[in-house]
């Protein structure tokens, strides 16, 4: 055998280890999710399930409420993404086609909030809603939310922009659109992947909010997918079956986003990287 | 003929466009006023009080007490001495791992898009759900981790790995390393790909063994993803309350407490809102002087790399 075909071999082998080890957590999550009670006590834990038992997504959707978690968290990433990529579609555009005298120091201040400690505006922020008497509100959480959101979005959409050829707003003024209407009728609809990309990115980042949601929420019917996790985690004893059917629930809408999103994926984030 | 037509509109366009181009920004730059500029403002602001919730009276002024009140704080310099070893140890980490795992799914193999997919997965997964798995992996009695290592004789106790000051925060660091490596993968993939083949067959052509080329083809093309990676790591490192909080809250005794997850504590278990401020606001200026410096860094390269 060749030195090249060894080291063929051998890559290929390391490939396989560590996307194994990598995957590990998340296959032991998926397999603890399908274990019957039973199995969840034996003294060693098995590392395959004995049969396929979905008792555990029944229970945690029904007797633990999570169908109640899961639409309040839809509802509330749902509202954040859209508000957020109304108006960052707006700003980013803005940001991409013209020069505007301030901008770019604009620009950097909006990157720069993404660095902000969510702590620094969570507690104002809380302030602000028991002012408002919107503790305990869905309300407050998308409020809070766009705070992440919007910026990010911002910065998503004006490097996406950058990518839509300026020849084509010029054709259709040419044509005779008012600025306005050459946004709305052609650079829009050609924008469709981007703005579909940035929306299932800023969907998945309220998705997985935990701070706000742990701090502004108290009614267990108003809980987001986050903190009904964190419920399932017992003071004394957990039902781990519970708790990772839990998670698997909450991770498969990201999966199938992901899936979606990942044919337009190097397009939109090499952009925004490089920008 | 057009492109006469356009030549002429242009000056005309250009004073309307300003109005129309602030026009689209103002409604995003008013919603980040009120959500973000406001609440910076009121907290910088609520970082010179005494106030809280449990407080009797209106809010005090005490100037700079609350921040050198912290100074005296020992779970302060606990939080600040574990932000420490927590963003070093996982930069390092998470950039060599990132890199060697895009290095190796670089290398032309049979189901690469496969390998590539499979190591996307801890991004994937949600931080609330990928901590808590951890949690239960950790789990001293039930847990996967526990019982792999007394099966394969390398301890011979359960140990309770979330429980103990000193096997804490190595324990919740191996779940971040875990969720943050495919971040980095991604951005020096990236990189990785865009290095023209020429380059490589240059340097074999020199001589160059594959040490040498990775040193002196492969680090020069990719500094600048480095560096982007290096520095989203810290910032993401730093403000990663989801990790500590959902494995261990801090504890036990602010051995995983962090700055950010400090500040919480103060601020909603204590309720002293002005403490948490300052700390929260001190917190900020570190990472503003950290963006800083990697801005400044990434400038001047550019200058000096431009002729």
């Amino acid at each position: 055998m060749t030195t090249k075909r060894l080291g063929s071999i051998v890559t290929h082998l390391v490939a396989v280890v560590a996307c194994f080890i990598i995957a590990a957590p998340f296959l032991w999550m998926v397999s603890t999710s399908l274990k019957d009670p039973q199995e969840l006590n034996l003294p060693t834990p098995t590392l395959v399930p004995h049969s396929l038992y979905l008792g555990n997504f029944s229970d945690v959707w029904v007797r633990s409420d999570f169908g109640i978690y899961f639409l309040n968290s839809v509802i509330i990433a749902t509202a954040t993404t859209l508000i957020s990529v109304f108006l960052a579609t707006m700003a980013g555009y803005a940001f991409a086609r013209f020069a505007l005298p301030g901008g770019k120091a604009l620009l950097l201040g909006i990157l720069a909030t993404q660095m902000f400690p969510g702590i620094l505006l969570a507690i104002p922020l809380y302030i602000v809603m028991r002012n408002l008497n919107l503790i305990d509100s869905r309300l407050s959480l998308v409020i809070s939310y766009t705070s992440f959101a919007l910026p990010f979005c911002i910065w998503m959409l004006r490097n996406y922009f950058l990518t839509v050829p300026r020849e084509l707003d010029e054709a259709a003024m040419v044509d005779g659109c008012t600025q306005l209407s050459a946004l709305w009728r052609v650079i829009l609809p050609l924008a469709r992947p981007g703005i579909a990309a940035t929306s299932v990115f800023s969907f998945i980042l309220a998705w997985d909010e935990f701070l706000y949601a742990n701090t502004f929420i108290n009614s267990a019917d108003l809980r987001t997918v986050s903190i009904g996790l964190q419920s399932l985690i017992g003071q004394y004893s957990t039902n781990w079956g519970l708790l990772m059917a839990g998670t698997v629930i909450a991770t498969v809408p990201i999966v199938i986003f992901f899936m979606f999103v990942q044919r337009n994926l190097t397009e939109v984030v090499g952009g925004s990287l490089k920008g | 003929m057009h492109a006469a037509k356009i030549r002429r509109r242009r000056p005309r366009l250009l004073k309307r466009s300003y109005l129309f181009g602030y026009g689209l920004l103002l409604p995003a730059l008013i919603v980040i006023g009120l959500v973000i500029l406001y609440p910076m403002a009121d907290a910088i602001h609520m970082s010179f009080f005494e106030t809280g919730l449990l407080q009797l009276g209106p809010p005090r002024y005490i100037g700079l007490d609350n921040y050198t009140a912290l100074f005296q704080n020992a779970a302060f310099s606990t939080a600040l001495q574990n932000t420490v070893i927590w963003t070093i140890v996982n930069l390092i980490a998470q950039v060599t791992l990132g890199t060697a795992l895009a290095i190796l799914l670089n290398e032309p193999l049979r189901g690469r898009a496969l390998f590539r997919a499979v190591a996307l997965i801890p991004w994937i997964v949600p931080s609330v759900a990928a901590a808590l798995i951890w949690r239960y992996m950790y789990d001293p009695t039930s847990g996967l981790i526990n019982s792999l290592l007394i099966r394969l004789g390398i301890i011979h106790a359960n140990i309770v790995w979330l429980g103990e000051t000193n096997t804490a925060l190595n324990s919740v660091m191996l779940e971040s390393i875990w969720k943050g490596t495919p971040f980095v993968m991604i951005i020096m993939l990236a990189a990785l790909q865009a290095i023209p083949h020429e380059l490589y067959e240059a340097g074999e052509i020199d001589g160059a063994g594959a040490l040498q080329r990775f040193w002196y083809v492969v680090l020069p093309q990719v500094r600048a993803s480095l560096a982007l990676a290096a520095i989203l790591t810290i910032v993401y490192t730093v403000n990663n309350f989801n990790a500590i909080w959902l494995m261990t809250q801090g504890g036990p005794l602010h051995s995983t407490d962090i700055l950010f997850t400090l500040a919480y504590e103060i601020a909603f278990t204590q309720f002293d809102f002005g403490s948490a401020a300052a700390l929260s606001v001190l917190l900020f200026v570190i990472l503003l002087i950290i963006g800083s410096g990697y801005i400044f860094l990434v400038e001047r390269e550019e200058r000096s790399s431009t002729p």
